[in-house]
């Protein structure tokens, strides 16, 4: 029984070395002068530790603009869903009519198209409006997303009709009966859902880079690759300094959220 | 199946800083049908969860028959057991669910089929071999649940709270059929229930546990009739036992406070009570032990009462009192009557309110059948 | 009347965003796979099936439909198998290291697969890498990860596996917790050992939310997939670690054929089809056996 156990906990441990290694090093390295880390150490502990990296990174490129338009843009885009997915949820969970479950369908698959396989029709759709460099052309298609009308159609799915219904009989109208009865009671739900709907914008990589060719607008992803394809090569600490600060943001929030996000991860058993 | 005795041996389990069982003495001889009685939090499922092996005791010894089993894991265990909410394999048919745990026991495959029908058939559920559990209603799941754990033929079998998903007619049901099935096969049976009502109706013994702690171990008749704590002699009855404090004057007499009454007891009860110092007691009368009059007689101690409320419960009515609840068959009283109450003196219960315990114990148990058994004691004059 | 039909006013922003930006998108994706465009020029000629006809032809489609499936084959190992394994190991050990596992193998999960890539970038790199010193330290022949055309498909699956195992472990882990535990008490007490319980009552009865994890680690891995092998490799060596989502972006945006583009993207579509539909009908039921 011990040793079984002794075994499991040994498994475990060496996945969570493997999958928070890269990110000690990460950090690690950012604080190690351009002579240690030509050293090639494997200690992922800087020697003596330096800020050197992070002031070159500060000295070179305008971090507090793409920070900004990072910012920006996740804002929008968690808005935006917020919204359109409560009031989509509160649709589908309250009403009966023909096709519902159909539609309800539709959106699901959505959930699972790659984006890719939209993305030239949107690309042009943007160009057409004239959104290019603007925050709204990295927003809007990064909100058609079904992912919160099915997280709160299932939470809305627990709570009673008849709560509803004796909110009807009180004469109360749609909207009382959604903002007064059913968001305060899906709050940890809300909370969660805003989370993940930030962090994925503000990772997002991939929509960003095909409308955003001013520099000036670049969102935080897209500062890194500018590190990989044109300052790279051998500016290692630079690199793991722009990355460490890129995540930062995301690190504070998940360390005081985490554990709360994971429980209603738990409960809804949602991946974002 | 032989039945196996189960022994606790100052047993106590402790969750982080919540001790769930303190010190648990307890004897549950071969063939028993044995109930765990107590409210929720009261340690019951975890006695049973500590037999069958789902938890470790923090402390004590354990046996099951001779064999010492603290650490033994749930399945080395003689034991079959019935879950609240039956834990079916949702994922396999009735039939498989029977058979999941003979295979893992290594029945031969010949023996597991042959024992398999004859408890479906002694259940009467064969025709539902093939279902899988959600095709099954709550009454139906509850004898597959049976139908698993006996189909063990272990010599111990646990019943967690087994009928309280059912509809009160089923209830009945269950319940004759489970006894019957204890008295066809004769293995150690331990029950747990919140249910006084069932548990006195099954149970060869019972026990009562409140906040972990053990409180009486008896026969029905014995706990119903000759409880020891002031929390037992609550838990039995319904409704339950009427308790007042009331004034000892250490001379014969006591005082109803509320009623500014003074009743002199009879004399076997100032024989009990006359090395008591005055002081409060905890006077304990069962509703049926409580008889109204509408005047006081000569040499029956009463107190004058008021009628408070009247539930007609069809062959006797509840007669609800300033402090008291009777039991009685004949016609009711007005309400707002004036009238004159008397207890069967033998069947009341006196207890220290400081310790709760029993007064009469002072005198030993024996002395209570003695007293119980003066049958002129028992009925009140007229 | 009008508050019967009050349903639209709550589902159309959505509908409309997801009508124009998603289902929209497709059909004018198959529109698009039609014409002969180069997404700028006024001049757009039909072409029919044509572009089908070249991609299929063409060498860097049939690599990248081949290096699809062996994406998708080391993910189902990496972040299918190993989530779901672990999740099992994790609801074995005592409840407050549970919450450690869960909190820490959770966490590279939130980061952006953009530092992800420069991470190991770094850890590759043959000249300074770690990785690179470990392995020589060992007496292992030296590795160019990113330019070694078998190595390349398994080092840019470890950068995106490492985005994805800790949600599909969450994700695996809520199937788990899902079963109740007075079940796994009944089977401990019919004698299951840990593999009984795993085979015979978890795999069962968490069937659902496995095939959900797994449909998830193929297609959103395919997808992820794409900010590596774009920051990383472009694609090399000579498509060595290109896949179909990396395809429609260098057909689009690097060649300009937007029909060619299109056309690879209405076969990522149907490549994936299966996966999608099960994802999408298994999303709710991910727990089989509900009483």
């Amino acid at each position: 029984m011990r040793a079984k156990l002794f075994f499991i906990h040994a498994i475990l441990l060496s996945l969570l070395i493997f999958s928070l290694l890269p990110l000690t090093w990460m950090v690690g390295v950012s604080f190690k002068t351009a002579k240690e880390i030509f050293t090639g150490s494997v200690n992922p502990l800087p020697h003596r530790p330096t800020v050197e990296n992070y002031a070159l990174v500060m000295e070179r490129s305008p971090l507090i603009l793409y920070f900004l338009n990072t910012l920006k843009a996740a804002s929008l885009v968690t808005g935006i869903l917020f919204v359109v997915s409560i009031f989509a949820a509160y649709g589908f969970s309250f009403f009966r009519f023909m096709g519902r479950d159909f539609l309800f369908y539709l959106f699901l698959l959505s959930l699972f198209v790659p984006f890719h396989v939209r993305m030239i029709p949107n690309y042009l759709l943007v160009s057409e409006l004239d959104w290019v460099n603007t925050p709204w052309g990295i927003a809007i298609p990064q909100a058609a997303n079904a992912l919160g009308v099915f997280l709160l159609r299932q939470g809305m799915k627990t709570i009673p009709r008849s709560l509803v219904e004796a909110a009807l009989v009180d004469r109360a109208g749609h909207f009382e009966i959604l903002f007064r009865v059913i968001l305060p009671l899906l709050k940890p739900a809300l909370a969660a859902l805003c989370i993940t709907f930030f962090v994925n914008a503000w990772n997002e990589y991939y929509w960003p880079l095909l409308v955003v060719s001013d520099k000036a607008k670049y969102t935080l992803p897209l500062f890194l690759r500018m590190y990989v394809s044109e300052e790279g090569g051998t500016a290692w600490g630079a690199m793991m300094a722009a990355s460490t600060l890129v995540s930062l943001p995301l690190m504070v929030l998940y360390l005081f959220t985490q554990r709360f996000i994971i429980e209603t991860y738990l409960k809804s058993g949602i991946k974002g | 199946m032989s039945a196996l005795g189960i022994r606790f041996v100052k047993v106590m389990k402790r969750y982080a800083t919540y001790v769930a069982l303190q010190g648990l003495d307890l004897e549950i001889e071969p063939g028993t049908r044995f109930v765990l009685l107590g409210h929720s939090g009261s340690g019951k499922t975890t006695t049973l969860r500590l037999i069958a092996g789902l938890e470790e005791p923090t402390s004590g010894e354990i046996f099951l028959g001779e064999q010492k089993v603290n650490q033994l894991p749930p399945g080395e265990r003689e034991i079959a057991m019935v879950f609240q909410d039956y834990a079916l394999y949702p994922h396999m048919t009735v039939e498989e669910n029977l058979r999941f745990g003979l295979k893992r026991r290594g029945v031969p495959r010949e023996e597991a089929e042959q024992r398999i029908g004859k408890v479906l058939r002694m259940l009467e559920i064969e025709e539902l071999r093939r279902r899988r559990p959600r095709e099954l209603s709550g009454g139906q799941r509850q004898r597959v649940a049976l139908a698993r754990a006996l189909v063990k033929e272990a010599p111990i079998l646990l019943l967690d709270e087994p009928l309280s998903n059912l509809d009160a007619r089923l209830r009945l049901q269950a319940r004759r059929e489970l006894i019957e099935l204890h008295e066809r096969l004769g293995f150690t049976m331990v029950y747990v229930t919140h249910d006084q009502v069932e548990a006195m109706a099954i149970g060869e013994k019972m026990a009562i546990l409140e906040r972990g702690v053990l409180e009486q171990v008896g026969t029905p008749q014995e706990l119903y009739h000759a409880p020891r704590n002031l929390t037992v002699a609550k838990f039995l009855g319904s409704p339950p036992m009427n308790c007042i404090t009331v004034q000892w004057d250490g001379r014969g007499n006591i005082f109803f406070s509320e009623a500014q009454f003074l009743v002199a007891l009879p004399e076997d009860w100032t024989r009990v009570l006359e090395h008591f110092p005055p002081s409060p007691l905890i006077l304990g009368v069962r509703p049926e032990d409580c008889f109204l009059h509408h005047l006081p007689r000569e040499g029956n101690p009463a107190l004058p009462v008021r009628v408070k409320g009247i539930e007609d419960l069809g062959a006797e009515f509840l007669v609800h009192l300033d402090q008291f609840t009777a039991r009685v068959k004949d016609l009711p009283y007005p309400f707002g009557e004036e009238l004159f109450l008397s207890f069967a003196w033998p069947k009341v219960h006196f207890f220290d309110p400081r310790t709760e315990r029993t007064l009469r114990e002072e005198k030993g148990e024996s002395s209570i059948h003695s007293l119980l058994s003066q049958a002129g004691w028992a009925f009140p004059l007229g | 009347m009008l508050r019967k039909y009050a349903f639209v006013f709550f589902i159309l922003p959505a509908g409309f965003l997801l009508g124009v930006f998603a289902f929209g998108a497709v059909a004018h994706s198959v529109f698009l796979s039609t014409l002969d465009w180069n997404l700028i020029s006024p001049e757009i000629t039909r072409v029919g099936w044509k572009n089908y006809g070249e991609v299929f032809r063409s060498e860097e489609f049939r690599l990248s439909l081949w290096n699809t499936l062996l994406y998708s084959l080391l993910f189902v190992g990496a972040i299918f198998v190993a989530p779901y394994g672990s999740a099992f190991l994790v609801t074995r050990v005592a409840r407050r290291w549970q919450g450690v596992y869960k909190s820490l193998l959770f966490f590279p999960s939130i980061l952006s697969l953009a530092v992800l890539s420069v991470i190991f970038l770094w850890l590759y790199n043959p000249l300074v890498g770690p990785l690179d010193r470990v392995f020589t330290s060992l007496g292992l022949r030296r590795l160019f990860w990113l330019t070694d055309r078998r190595l390349v498909v398994v080092a840019l699956t470890i950068v995106t596996a490492l985005k994805l195992f800790g949600y599909n472990f969450i994700v695996s882990l809520a199937g788990f917790l899902s079963v109740p535990a007075q079940i796994e008490e009944a089977a401990l007490l019919d004698r299951a050992s840990g593999w009984d319980l795993f085979f015979w009552i978890y795999c069962p009865l968490t069937s659902a939310n496995a095939v959900f994890v797994l449909a998830t680690a193929v297609v959103v891995g395919a997808q992820y997939l794409f900010v590596p092998i774009h920051m990383l490799t472009g694609g090399g060596p000579n498509y060595a670690s290109s896949n179909l989502i990396f395809l429609i972006y260098q057909y689009g945006f690097q060649f300009f054929q937007s029909g060619k583009a299109a056309a690879v993207a209405v076969l990522t579509l149907l490549f994936f089809s299966g996966f999608i539909v099960v994802q999408a009908f298994l999303v709710e039921r991910r727990v089989y056996y509900e009483s």
